[in-house]
């Protein structure tokens, strides 16, 4: 019985102009999905990745005949953005950990980490008047939001000034001795979390 | 002339910093434990030519690294947070210090606490 051939597209190799124009779109288009769906510099390479993976399945397609080879890459990266954005539009809803309320102390917030440790809400209060301006203006708008998403949404600046300004504040919250970290009580709740949901032997 | 040029010829020798330096999470964690009083050294040798571009004899990460902590001391004392000074310790050799300043707690619980009554009410 003759061997059966392997169910994978034969490997033509492309030329070097082939390949430096596949990369450099699928760089430009890795980058363009990244600033839609709000990436990582990691996802966005991970994401350029599956866009020369995704060319590399449909390469045996390609027929001169029909359009140039730009033309191929483009139509294919194009599409896998696009499918990549619905199916982060798809991801349905969070998931919900089992959560012991007995374990939450008294006053706290699942909703609201940052906020619901009343200590932590006056020791920032007091050192916003210590702050320069800038760093002051930033802590109270994160404060107000408790997301650092939403204060880049919410300011004219771009996100790469929003996050040196985040970190020269953070900076500052370390002199001051504030180590922004998550408070014991959230991190019961994961480690709850995390018991409830490994496998039991 | 170049800066390490000039310190070559003034001091005799070329210079060297003292290595190694203080990280700037180290420099972090150092103001916030200091007491009031009690000074941070956060670097030895002579600031001005470890800081500069061209003069440098460090690599650009140390470089970096001087410089950000030089800043980070100059804004903390601009804010009354501390006072910056310097202690000669020898040829070409200088101490640079921050000095941690009483911060005005009465003022400040005063003005910090006018600020969110509903906080206190929650608190008390």
């Amino acid at each position: 019985m003759p061997a059966q051939p392997p169910n994978r597209p034969a490997n033509r190799g492309w030329d070097p102009d082939h390949l430096a124009s596949a990369l450099s779109i699928a760089t430009r288009y890795a980058r363009s999905g990244a600033r839609r769906l709000a990436l990582s510099r990691a996802d966005q390479d991970d994401l350029r990745q599956d866009l020369l993976l995704n060319l590399l399945e449909r390469q045996p397609k390609f027929d001169p005949q029909r359009a140039n080879w730009d033309a191929f890459v483009t139509l294919v990266c194009r599409r896998a953005v696009i499918d990549r954005m619905r199916a982060a539009g798809r991801a349905g809803p969070v998931r919900e950990p089992g959560i012991d309320l007995d374990l939450l102390p008294h006053g706290s917030s699942l909703t609201q980490p940052a906020s619901g440790d009343l200590c932590c809400r006056l020791d920032l209060a007091r050192l916003a008047h210590e702050l320069p301006a800038a760093p002051a203006r930033l802590l109270r708008h994160l404060q107000a939001t408790g997301d650092v998403h939403s204060v880049q949404q919410g300011t004219p600046q771009s996100r790469a000034s929003v996050f040196r300004r985040l970190r020269d504040l953070r900076a500052w919250l370390a002199c001051a001795g504030l180590n922004p970290s998550t408070t014991a009580a959230y991190e019961r709740v994961d480690q709850t979390a995390e018991t409830d949901s490994a496998p039991r032997t | 002339m170049s800066t390490a040029e000039f310190a070559a010829e003034t001091f005799g020798r070329p210079y060297l910093p003292d290595l190694p330096f203080m990280s700037e999470r180290d420099f972090y964690r150092a103001v916030a434990a200091a007491t009031p009083g009690s000074s941070v050294t956060y670097h030895v040798g002579m600031l001005a030519v470890d800081r500069d571009l061209l003069a440098t004899p460090l690599s650009s990460e140390q470089r970096r690294t001087v410089h950000e902590i030089a800043h980070r001391a100059a804004q903390l004392a601009a804010t009354g947070w501390g006072f910056l000074v310097q202690r000669r310790l020898g040829t070409a050799r200088f101490a640079y210090e921050l000095v941690i300043a009483r911060r005005p707690l009465s003022k400040r619980s005063a003005r910090a606490m006018l600020t969110p009554p509903e906080l206190l009410a929650e608190a008390a």
